[in-house]
C-alpha cells in the first residue's frame, strides 16, 4: 500500500471513528434529557407547542450553529427521549431548513467589494433561501391544517419497522450503547455528583462530542472527496438539472453538510463560471442529502418516533423538490426572487446585510420574544 | 478490486490536467505558426489555410477559458493547494492565447502582400528568423512542461537575440527604399516576430522567475548583467 492510499484509508477510518462518537453523542443527549425528568419535558413541550415559535426556534438555532445537521440531530435526540413530540418537532425541522442557508449567504458577503460579482454571488446564495422559504410557506400551513407530513412519515417509519428496519439498524444501536452506558455510569455512579448536575454535564458533553465529531467528519470527508469532485465537476455542470440534484445529494450525503455543498458554489457563481440556473438544482439535491445525518442519528436511537421525525425532514425536502423543480413557472420563482435581491444589493449593498440580519436573526428572535410575552400574559 | 477503486479515486490531479491543456495550446500555436510561415515566407500553397488557422485559434481561445475555469474551480474547492501554480497559469495562459493571435496577424500580412514574398529580400533582413522562432516554440514547450530551468534560461537568452535583431530590422527598413507594401509588410512581420518571441519567453521564464516578477524577465536580465 503506497503512502497516498494509506492516507485515504486512514482518513476513512478516522471518519468512521468520529461517526461513532457522533452517534454516541446523540444517545447521550437522549439519556440526559430523560434524566432531567418530567418537569423539564413539560417546559420544553410548552415552549414548542406553538408551531410558529418552534419554526423560529429552528431558524434561529440553525443560523447560530450554522448547521442544520446539528439542529436536526438534536431534535431527533429530543424526540427519541420523549421530551418533545413529533408534531412539535416538525416546525423546528422546517425552520432548520431555512436557518441552514445562512452559511452560504454569509459566504456571498465576502464578494461585497466587487459589485457585479456580489450581485451574482448574493443571488446564487439566496436562491437556496427563497426555495426553502417557499417550501415552508407552502408546507407549514398545510401541515398545520392536515398533519400530512407526520402521517406520511409515520407510515413510512412503521413500514420500515415492520420490514425489520429497526432490526437492520440495531447494530448501530448495539455498537453505541456500551459507550453511552459507560459515560452515563461514569457521571451518575462513579463520580460523586448530584442527579441534576450529572445530567447537565452529560448534556454538555453530548453537545460538545456531537458538534466536534460532526465538524471533523465534514472536514475529513470533504478532504477525501474534494479531488474527485473537482475532476467530475465540469461534466456534472454540463448535464441537466436532475444530474445536478443527484450530484448535490450524493456530495452532501458524503460530506454530511449542505452548507459545504452550497457554499462551494458561491465563489463559482460570483466569478460568473456557474449560473444560478445550473447551481439551483445542486442546492436542492443538497437539501435532500443533508437529511442523511438525522436519519443516521435516528437509527442510532432505534426509536420509532425519532425515525419518524427524521423521515419527516426527508419527505419535506423531497416534496419541496418534486413540487417546485419540475414545473418551469414554479422553478423560476426562487430564481427570480434571488436575482431581484441581487439587483437590489447591487444598487445598495446594505440591503444584503439587512436581509441576512433580519431573516435569520432579528425576525425569528423578535417573534419568539413576542410570542413568549403573549404566552406569559395569557398564562 | 481495492486497487482499481483506489486508482479511480486518485485519478488525474488538477495540475496534470491543466498542464496537459496548456501544452496543447503551445503545440497548436506552434502548428499555426509553421502553417502561416509556409504561406507567408515560402509561398507554399496550403489548402484551406485560413480555415485551419482560425479553427486552431478558436481552439486555443477555448482552452484558455477552460484553464481559467479549472483554476477558479480548483481554488474554490481547495483554496490552499497549488496557489502559485494557479496564479502562474492565469498569467501564462494569456501569453499562450496571444501566440495564436499573432499567428493570425501574420496570416493577415500574407494577405496584405501584393505579390508573393521575395525570399531573397526576406532573408537579407530576417536571416532565418522564422526557424529561430520555431525553435523557441520548442524550447518554451520543453522548459514549461518539464519545468526545466536550464531550457528556460536558454530560451531567455535566445529571445534577447531575436528582440535586438527585430529592432534592428525595423531601423533598416525605415532607411530602405523598398516599395511601400513590402516595407509595411516586413515591418509588421518584424513586430509580430518580436511579440511572439516575447510571449514565448514570458512562458519559458515563468519556470525560473518568482511569481511577482512574471513578464519582467528583461528587468531581471539587466540586474543579472549588472551583477
Amino acid at each position: 500500500m503506497d503512502k497516498h492510499t494509506l492516507k485515504i484509508v486512514g482518513k476513512g477510518a478516522l471518519a468512521a471513528i468520529f461517526l461513532y462518537l457522533f452517534l454516541v453523542g446523540i444517545g447521550l443527549m437522549g439519556t440526559a434529557f430523560k434524566g432531567f425528568g418530567k418537569e423539564f419535558a413539560e417546559t420544553l413541550l410548552n415552549t414548542t407547542s406553538n408551531p410558529f415559535v418552534a419554526l423560529f426556534i429552528g431558524i434561529l438555532a440553525t443560523s447560530l450553529v450554522q448547521s442544520s445537521s446539528t439542529t436536526t440531530s438534536i431534535v431527533v435526540g429530543l424526540v427519541a427521549s420523549g421530551v418533545i413530540t413529533v408534531g412539535n418537532a416538525i416546525p423546528i425541522i422546517m425552520g432548520a431548513n431555512i436557518g441552514t442557508t445562512v452559511t452560504n449567504t454569509l459566504v456571498s458577503l465576502a464578494h461585497i467589494t466587487r459589485r457585479e460579482e456580489f450581485k451574482r454571488a448574493i443571488a446564487g446564495a439566496t436562491v437556496h433561501d427563497f426555495f426553502n422559504l417557499i417550501c415552508v410557506a407552502i408546507f407549514f400551513p398545510l401541515e398545520l391544517a392536515t398533519g400530512f407530513l407526520q402521517k406520511m412519515a409515520t407510515k413510512l417509519s412503521t413500514t420500515f419497522v415492520d420490514f425489520g428496519g429497526i432490526k437492520f439498524t440495531s447494530p448501530i444501536k448495539m455498537a453505541t450503547e456500551p459507550g453511552i452506558h459507560f459515560i452515563k455510569d461514569l457521571f451518575t455512579k462513579s463520580l460523586d455528583l448530584s442527579h441534576n448536575i450529572s445530567y447537565v454535564l452529560i448534556l454538555i458533553l453530548s453537545i460538545i462530542v456531537m458538534y466536534i465529531s460532526l465538524f471533523l467528519i465534514v472536514k475529513l470527508m470533504r478532504s477525501l472527496v474534494i479531488k474527485k469532485t473537482e475532476a467530475v465537476l465540469n461534466s456534472v455542470l454540463e448535464k441537466n438539472g436532475f444530474i445536478g440534484i443527484l450530484a448535490g445529494l450524493i456530495f452532501t450525503v458524503i460530506v454530511q453538510s449542505s452548507s459545504i455543498t452550497t457554499s462551494l458554489l458561491i465563489p463559482l457563481i460570483g466569478a460568473g463560471i456557474l449560473t444560478i440556473e445550473v447551481a439551483f438544482p445542486i442546492t436542492m439535491g443538497a437539501n435532500i442529502g443533508t437529511t442523511a445525518t438525522a436519519i443516521l442519528a435516528s437509527f442510532a436511537t432505534g426509536n420509532p418516533a425519532a425515525i419518524t421525525i427524521a423521515f419527516c425532514h426527508l419527505l419535506f425536502n423531497i416534496l419541496g423538490v418534486t413540487f417546485i423543480y419540475p414545473i418551469k413557472i414554479f422553478r423560476r420563482i426562487p430564481i427570480h426572487l434571488a436575482k431581484s435581491l441581487g439587483e437590489l444589493s447591487f444598487r445598495k449593498r446594505r440591503y444584503a446585510i439587512l436581509y441576512v440580519v433580519s431573516i435569520f436573526f432579528l425576525i425569528p428572535a423578535l417573534l419568539i420574544a413576542i410570542s413568549k410575552l403573549f404566552t406569559q400574559k395569557g398564562g | 478490486m481495492f486497487k482499481n477503486l483506489m486508482d479511480f479515486w486518485k485519478g488525474k490531479d488538477f495540475l496534470t490536467r491543466v498542464y496537459g491543456d496548456f501544452k496543447v495550446m503551445l503545440i497548436d500555436s506552434h502548428g499555426m505558426f509553421e502553417l502561416v510561415c509556409k504561406k507567408l515566407i515560402n509561398n507554399e500553397i496550403v489548402t484551406s489555410l485560413e480555415g485551419k488557422v482560425y479553427e486552431a485559434d478558436e481552439k486555443i481561445n477555448k482552452l484558455e477559458k477552460d484553464i481559467r475555469t479549472q483554476v477558479v474551480e480548483h481554488l474554490t474547492l481547495q483554496p490552499t493547494v497549488d496557489v502559485s501554480a494557479c496564479l502562474l497559469l492565469m498569467s501564462v495562459v494569456k501569453d499562450a492565447e496571444r501566440l495564436g493571435d499573432y499567428c493570425k496577424n501574420l496570416l493577415e500580412v500574407a494577405q496584405l502582400l501584393e505579390k508573393p514574398m521575395d525570399k531573397e529580400k526576406y532573408e537579407t533582413f530576417f536571416n532565418g528568423m522564422d526557424s529561430e522562432i520555431s525553435e523557441l516554440f520548442k524550447k518554451t514547450q520543453q522548459a514549461f512542461v518539464e519545468s526545466d530551468e536550464e531550457k528556460a534560461t536558454s530560451a531567455w537568452k535566445y529571445e534577447s537575440k531575436i528582440v535586438k535583431r527585430c529592432d534592428k530590422i525595423v531601423e533598416e527598413l525605415a532607411k530602405s527604399n523598398l516599395a511601400i507594401n513590402e516595407a509595411v509588410c516586413f515591418t509588421l512581420i518584424a513586430r509580430y516576430f518580436k511579440r511572439l518571441a516575447a510571449h514565448l519567453t514570458n512562458i519559458a521564464t515563468s519556470v525560473v522567475l518568482p511569481i511577482n516578477e512574471l513578464d519582467y524577465f528583461d528587468e531581471r536580465r539587466k540586474e543579472d548583467d549588472n551583477n
